[in-house]
């Protein structure tokens, strides 16, 4: 089998394999008209969802993304052989080509909100109106610092994505993709933000490879 | 292409499906509850019914997520061009 880690913009000069991936195995680039697909052989490859083999996908795409633009592909993409992995490229040519272009020269910034308020009272705890006032409470307080974080920093973005919503205790999360020289000014921003709103927690992180950004993680 | 036998995660698998689903009606369900308090349509007796049964709802929602060991990020599905699913 193989392990396909990502889709990437082909080496400058033909790459000898190196190494890098799962279980020592070597890095090769499988190159197909402007897209090189990144994998590895095995033998057999029993892949957990490990912090340890998380990391090991994740270490490769960020090699990867030190070079140029990545698209990161579901942890776990495993294919037969090189043959298949031809045809899912040739197939989807265009669309990868399009998706490389979307993230080229641009990273992956997270933001999250927290509260700073005490948790929630849990169900059982209070009386049902109770309750849903203050869920009624949870969702407004969310929707309004959704607003009022997120325009300025969408507005330094090239695109932005909400998840909405959040899991708790965030009530506001979500992705930007920045151009990799925007990326200071946009964390200034976020500490800006964060020094001047004492009722919330903002908490940056990145840049990230474009998980969020990519279209169809899967090959 | 993962194709996984194993008895026990094709369990988990489905119940963190079916689990998305009511999660998601939940929170539907929450949202108009909301809607309604805000347009004035409940008295109080029914904002406390309404909230007993939503209240019942999100801790029968935690007792099942603990058992199947599944968090609040397990249950959302990517559907792609649409976005997240919750």
């Amino acid at each position: 089998v193989i392990y396909v880690y990502a889709i990437t913009e082909p080496p400058a000069e033909p790459c000898s394999p190196q190494p890098g991936g799962f279980n020592g195995a070597q890095l090769r680039f499988l190159v197909d008209d402007g897209i090189a697909a990144v994998y590895s052989r095995h033998r057999s490859l029993r892949i957990r969802e490990s912090p340890e083999d998380l990391w090991s996908h994740e270490a490769v795409v960020r090699r990867l993304m030190a070079r140029g633009a990545v698209l990161p592909l579901r942890f776990g993409t495993l294919l037969a052989g090189e043959g298949d992995l031809r045809r899912s490229l040739a197939e989807r040519h265009g669309e990868l080509v399009r998706g490389l272009e979307r993230v080229r020269g641009r990273v992956e910034l997270s933001v999250r909100v927290l509260g700073r308020e005490g948790p929630e009272p849990a169900p059982g705890q209070v009386g049902g109106r109770e309750y849903l006032l203050g869920r009624r409470a949870a969702l407004q307080r969310a929707e309004r610092a959704a607003g009022e974080v997120h325009e300025p920093l969408a507005a330094l973005a090239r695109e932005a994505r909400l998840r909405a919503p959040a899991t708790p205790p965030a009530i506001f999360a979500a992705a930007y993709l920045v151009d990799r020289g925007g990326v200071d000014e946009f964390k200034d921003r976020v500490r800006a933000l964060a020094a001047a709103r004492h009722d919330l927690s903002i908490v940056g992180t990145g840049p990230w490879p474009p998980y969020t950004f990519v279209t169809e993680p899967g090959l | 292409v993962r194709v996984d036998s194993d008895p026990e995660r094709l369990e988990r698998g489905l119940a963190q499906l079916v689990l998305t689903l009511i999660e998601l009606l939940r929170q539907l369900m929450e949202r108009q509850a909301v809607r309604r308090i805000d347009a004035g349509g409940l008295d109080d007796d029914e904002i406390e019914r309404l909230g007993n049964a939503l209240m019942a709802l999100a801790q029968r929602m935690d007792e099942l997520k603990a058992s199947f060991g599944l968090s609040d990020e397990d249950l959302n599905l990517n559907l792609g061009p649409l976005g997240d699913l919750l």
